[in-house]
């Protein structure tokens, strides 16, 4: 359901990875060991005590598909500038907008199956933040849903923008489900004030958030949540970087909220969905 | 990478979400597609849209939506269900509502001819060649989205586009 080989392979052909294939050993500062238990997890080094060695057969490069191509890009301008000296990126140039656009890709079959499975027919649907997961158009084919997709950047979701212009638009939420148009909008907010799009569209039936959002502002503002989390502890930790690279903001999602909720597993992905009273 | 773009029309129950589903690597029984969705896929060097059209539950809706389309597609793929004449003579209708707005809305078209595995157990094998003349279509395809390799089935895709 994900394309973790695409994921590694990117990351395996950035010059940092080609840097470390020849090194024998190595101890980093406790501040870059999430990086190198990062690339321990893709298979990329072998820990050792508090030492990192290099694999014995690291990945022979070969034609990398585009997803691949996108991640060692984000990866060597994004996350691991990021990871070792706290960089930012303010302003997105076309290659790493098209980059982020292309993985989120890396989700759509998620995307398709968490709709089709778990999402009911119909209803005004909030998306809280539509990097990195790219929740989009199937909520509106496969679920019958008006959608509005908030997210932090502007630039961010540029592409996707294009990508929806191809469809017909309807002018406002057209609360059935069949339709030969379909209503979405996009809202540049922060993740964490919600109000004017609740004063905008008024209470949504339904949120979802992969990976972004507060829960208990999404509690408040849709009478359900979908939340997603990958299970996989390389997706998460990539995911994570990218948003504090790109400055958006993490996730609130507390334990004891999760607690909650009700978790369906989707491939590698958990989804807990917290539901208003009376909305079941 | 260069982006193209490609739709897939037909009336209800022909298996268009089928098809694409499989195109994207999953194998699951769709819901019936009730708006236009985009999916977005990967041809080596091409990053392609592939839109799938409503028409599940309603020709209706598959109607309006060819009088409501507003854009220029790379590849108009039209897909009928073998066993199903009705099916292939939609193809004609849908395509004269796109053509009423006085525009060719794509740059390319072919016909597919979904449930071959099914049409081949029943016998019953509704050919598509004078239709496929009739919209201008390059290629006729016959193909089963549900039991056809993924090497089959993008076939179109990569011979068109």
């Amino acid at each position: 359901m994900i394309p973790r080989d695409d994921i590694v392979a990117g990351i395996a052909h950035t010059p940092l990875v080609a840097l470390l294939s020849e090194i024998e050993e190595i101890k980093p500062s406790p501040r870059l060991r999430p990086l190198f238990d990062f690339l321990t997890d893709l298979g990329l080094l072998q820990r050792k005590g508090d030492k990192y060695k290099k694999v014995p057969q690291p990945p022979k490069p070969h034609d990398v598909s585009p997803l691949a191509e996108a991640v060692s890009e984000l990866f060597q301008q994004l996350v691991f500038p990021h990871l070792v000296t706290g960089k930012r990126v303010p302003r997105l140039s076309t290659e790493l907008q098209r980059a982020l656009y292309v993985y989120t890709s890396a989700f759509q079959n998620m995307r398709i199956v968490v709709v089709q499975e778990l999402l009911r027919y119909g209803g005004l649907t909030l998306v809280a933040g539509w990097f990195p997961c790219g929740f989009s158009s199937e909520l509106m084919s496969i679920a019958g849903r008006d959608v509005v997709i908030v997210e932090e950047r502007e630039d961010l979701i540029a592409l996707e923008l294009d990508r929806l212009s191809l469809l017909p638009l309807a002018p406002t939420p057209l609360g059935q489900e069949l339709a030969a148009a379909s209503f979405y909008a996009f809202e540049n907010l922060p993740l964490h004030d919600l109000k004017a799009v609740v004063e905008k569209y008024g209470k949504f039936d339904a949120a979802v958030a992969c990976q972004r959002g507060d829960l208990n502002i999404l509690k408040e503002v849709a009478q359900e949540v979908y939340y997603i989390k990958p299970r996989d502890s390389a997706v998460l930790f990539l995911n994570e970087a990218l948003l504090d690279a790109l400055g958006l903001a993490r996730p609130i999602d507390g334990e004891k909220t999760l607690k909650k909720a009700e978790r369906e597993e989707v491939g590698p992905f958990d989804v807990y969905i917290l539901r208003s009273a009376g909305s079941a | 990478m260069r982006r193209y773009s490609a739709a897939v029309l037909g009336v209800g129950g022909v298996g268009k979400t089928t098809y694409v589903f499989r195109l994207l690597g999953l194998s699951l029984k769709p819901r019936a597609t009730l708006r236009p969705g985009i999916y977005r896929l990967y041809l080596r060097d091409k990053e392609v849209d592939f839109i799938d059209v409503p028409g599940q539950v309603a020709t209706e809706v598959a109607r309006n939506f060819a009088k409501a389309w507003t854009f220029y597609v790379d590849l108009m793929m039209y897909m009928y269900d073998l066993t199903d004449q009705s099916s292939l003579y939609a193809i004609a209708e849908l395509h004269s509502a796109l053509l009423d707005r006085g525009i060719t809305p794509y740059r390319k078209v072919v016909l597919i001819g979904n449930k071959r595995d099914l049409a081949e157990e029943l016998g019953l094998f509704v050919e598509g060649d004078e239709i496929a003349q009739a919209v201008g279509a390059a290629k006729i395809y016959y193909i089963s989205a549900l039991k056809d390799n993924i090497e089959v089935l993008f076939k179109p895709l990569e011979e068109n586009i």
